[in-house]
């Protein structure tokens, strides 16, 4: 394979609950700080748990202001600007670049969260949709996000929504990466969004997986996730084209790795199997040794089960060297934010690689015989980091590891 | 780009027939099985699943988890496995699952329903996972141990040439041998209501919708020659891309007609050699007009035949293309075209002005499928007789 064949980063945007932006968001994370509160959005005192990682400062009239609200659902509204951060962040104007060579492709659990909750609502409370303003229908259909974030910009190259859960972000980037491959596009907005759902937080709390006030992946009184909403989108082209145009280069997509657990709907098989195998295909595409991989960034949610099998999986791949590589969970700071996790966690691990800083993996208490491994607690680590794989499990069993490398 | 991809195995749940023989067949005979239903004082036109029992196809085991989209989708998944002839429980970890997705309108609706009224202390956790589009794929993985490769696509009517895409794309990367990819399209009383409210009752298409599923079975030459494999037709090529102009009404050829090019230049043909062209005629009238143009601009004054599956199944949304490669299996071997015209682009101005009726055809070698979804997703696809 060509070099100039070779898949890049270059471009991160970011909208999440600390930091809206790749600065505010890269300076917080690795200070460790943490905006999980009380939601605010719902009531939730029926519930268990009562706290969320909303996004409480985002105002998306301060980035957009010609967008009208009924238009668009809220997804879309905060891919648009994530997207526009990334151009920016990428060095592209998006008046002068070939609008027909441009791909956008978007992950998420099933679209415009907060739509499909006022239609199935409102249905529920009045019996039909006289009342209800069409668009609002129409913009529950998940296709609707990645149309309406390519039509803003005027994008008529490559537009999909993927709908593969907590692992959709990076589903996301692998379809870029291989449509650039192909040499189909110029360059491929790809990441995920969800805004924060009513639904996802009573379906986790009803599945007992919610966590009371904080995120512990891989302590051992870690209670569960708290749910979250978030967007990253990066951009993605082929090394030559970024060289061309003089592009900041984060990392290269060195290579994926995609299985299915095929166990259970909402759990990953015990053994981690499917875990397991989705970071070896990802290292035996990216052709790197176990030995080569200087962090891991993980699904890390901070249930029981999960972070016990990632462990499980990580040690089955990587044998000894295991207790050798940092792994941390930013899932710790951000909580889950569900389909936009995994792009998240890639944009991240791109700012580790730039700066060679691992973020903590925060509210690290007491040590699991389970979990075992180093997870980075609570304090950022200097560490030179070349090579990083990142982890995303999700229901349904979609397992997707991507290997980000930084290049020479 | 020189695809060698095949379709082998066929799954189909309609009220057509649970078979793609049957339901060619009925189609061809004009059997109609429509009947009219009543939601909320509005009346839609209907072909529905009454009496499907699930449990004749997949048995009693673990269905009970399912909605009724699930068992529709595992039903015909289940059909296709069988009539590829393999075993599959040896296959499981090079076999993939890409499934085309909308939203899951009545789990998210039942769903949202016991939160308000029951509770959100209350809802029953086995219902969350229905509503999230990935879950179907999920259960069929589960039921058969396929460890290949899940995806889920959620651009509607538009999702099978992405699904194609996905799924050629590891296929060539070597994760899997063998993909399974399909839908369902479940008529469920909320769906109804959301449909009407959108306008999209009022098709072209005798107003007719229909509930129904499809699977079909995606292998290469390799492991056809090596399986002896039956194969229905070969996928000679696909593009997907999108229209911006969609989303804002406006009727756009220029994107449609640079798509349908690609197709044509992947797989070495000229508009001259595409034998039937199978166009998305749906109720959406930028979509509808910007296929039409492009084909015109295309074709000019040569005349083509058309087929409007939708005149005799109604719409059936993600299943839609399927139905289109089911209907295509047929034609490929009898050469009887149903729901059909040869037309003159220049001599109309809409789809929606022919009259679709039983043709015959002499060649029947390629056939071009465009598809756009209401967004503006696109997909064209040429599938060939197998034996080219």
């Amino acid at each position: 394979m060509s070099d100039e064949n070779k898949i890049v980063i270059t471009g991160l945007g970011l909208i999440t609950s600390i930091g809206i932006g790749k600065n505010e968001f890269w300076n917080n994370l690795i200070k460790g700080q943490t905006n999980i509160s009380p939601v605010s959005a719902y009531d939730t005192s029926e519930y268990d748990t009562h706290y969320g990682g909303e996004i409480k400062n985002f105002d998306y009239k301060n980035y957009i202001p010609e967008i009208k609200d009924k238009s668009y659902g809220l997804a879309s509204i905060m891919g648009i600007v994530a997207a526009k951060f990334a151009l920016y962040d990428a060095g592209l104007s998006y008046d002068k670049i070939n609008k027909n060579r441009i791909g956008v492709i978007v992950g998420s659990t099933g679209g415009e969260s907060k739509s499909i909750e006022i239609v199935c609502t409102h249905l529920a409370e009045q019996n039909n949709f006289t009342k209800l303003d069409k668009n609002i229908i129409k913009s529950a259909s998940p296709s609707s996000v990645s149309a309406n974030i390519s039509s803003y910009f005027n994008f008529s190259g490559y537009a999909n929504t993927i709908g593969t859960a907590c692992s959709a972000g990076n589903y996301a980037i692998i379809n870029a990466f291989n449509r650039l491959k192909k040499n189909e596009e110029d360059i491929i907005i790809a990441g995920g969004v969800d805004v924060f759902s009513i639904f996802a937080y009573a379906g986790f709390s009803r599945l007992k997986s919610t966590a009371p006030e904080k995120c512990r992946p891989f302590d051992k009184n870690r209670k569960g996730i708290i749910v979250a909403e978030g967007a990253g989108f990066l951009i993605l082209e082929t090394l030559e084209h970024a060289l061309k145009r003089n592009a900041y280069i984060y990392a290269e997509v060195a290579g994926y790795g995609l299985t299915c657990d095929a166990f259970h709907i909402t759990g990953s098989d015990e053994e981690g199997l499917g875990a397991s195998k989705s970071m070896k295909k990802c290292m035996e595409m990216s052709k790197i040794k176990i030995d080569e991989v200087d962090y891991i960034s993980a699904h890390g949610t901070g249930t029981q089960r999960n972070d016990k099998i990632e462990t499980l999986a990580i040690k089955k791949v990587f044998g000894d060297y295991a207790y050798k590589i940092p792994i941390s969970s930013i899932k710790s700071m951000l909580g889950h934010s569900m389909g936009a996790a995994s792009s998240i966690e890639a944009a991240a691990t791109c700012l580790v690689l730039k700066n060679n800083i691992i973020p903590p993996t925060i509210n690290y208490e007491e040590k699991d015989p389970e979990c075992d491994l180093d997870y980075v607690p609570n304090t950022m680590r200097k560490k030179n980091v070349n090579i990083a794989i990142s982890n995303s499990f999700a229901f349904g069993g979609n397992n997707a590891t991507i290997c980000l490398k930084k290049l020479n | 780009m020189k695809y060698n991809y095949y379709i082998t195995g066929l799954g189909i749940l309609s009220a057509y027939g649970f078979d793609h023989d049957i339901f060619y067949k009925n189609i061809l005979n004009n059997h109609l099985t429509f009947k009219e239903k009543t939601v909320n004082d509005e009346i839609f036109k209907v072909n529905q699943l009454d009496n499907f029992d699930p449990a004749l196809i997949l048995g009693e085991k673990g269905i009970r988890l399912y909605n009724t989209e699930a068992k529709l989708a595992i039903s015909a998944f289940e059909l296709a496995i069988n009539d590829s002839n393999k075993n599959f429980s040896e296959l499981g970890d090079d076999t993939g699952i890409f499934y085309q997705a909308i939203l899951p309108v009545k789990s998210n609706y039942d769903f949202n329903y016991d939160r308000i009224y029951e509770g959100g202390a209350y809802v029953n956790p086995a219902q969350f996972p229905l509503i999230l589009p990935n879950s179907i794929p999920g259960y069929a993985a589960i039921r058969k141990g396929f460890k290949g490769i899940n995806n889920t696509i959620c651009l509607g009517e538009a999702s099978l040439g992405y699904c194609l895409e996905s799924a050629i794309d590891e296929m060539n990367n070597q994760s899997i041998k063998y993909a399974f990819i399909g839908a369902a399209n479940d008529l469920c009383d909320e769906f109804l209501l959301i449909l009407s409210k959108l306008g999209k009752t009022n098709n072209v298409n005798s107003y007719l919708l229909s509930e129904n599923a499809g699977f079909i079975l995606l292998e290469k030459d390799d492991t056809i020659i090596k399986n002896q494999s039956k194969v229905y037709c070969k996928i000679a090529s696909f593009d997907n891309g999108f229209d911006s102009n969609i989303l804002n009404g406006k009727v756009n050829h220029i994107i449609i007609q640079k798509i349908i090019n690609k197709v044509l230049n992947d797989a070495n043909l000229t508009i001259d050699d595409i034998d039937l062209i199978i166009p998305d005629i749906s109720e959406n009238e930028t979509t509808r007009k910007s296929i039409f143009l492009g084909l015109k601009n295309l074709l000019s004054s040569k005349e083509s035949y058309i087929c409007n599956t939708k005149k005799f199944i109604g719409e059936s949304f993600t299943v839609s293309q399927l139905n289109n490669i089911f209907v295509a299996s047929g034609i490929f071997k009898d050469k009887i075209i149903p729901a059909s015209s040869i037309i003159n682009f220049n001599k109309i101005n809409d789809f929606n002005e022919i009259n679709y009726t039983t043709n015959s055809i002499n060649k029947i070698n390629n056939i071009l499928m465009i598809t756009m979804n209401c967004f503006g997703h696109i997909n064209a696809i040429i599938i060939q007789r197998p034996d080219l």
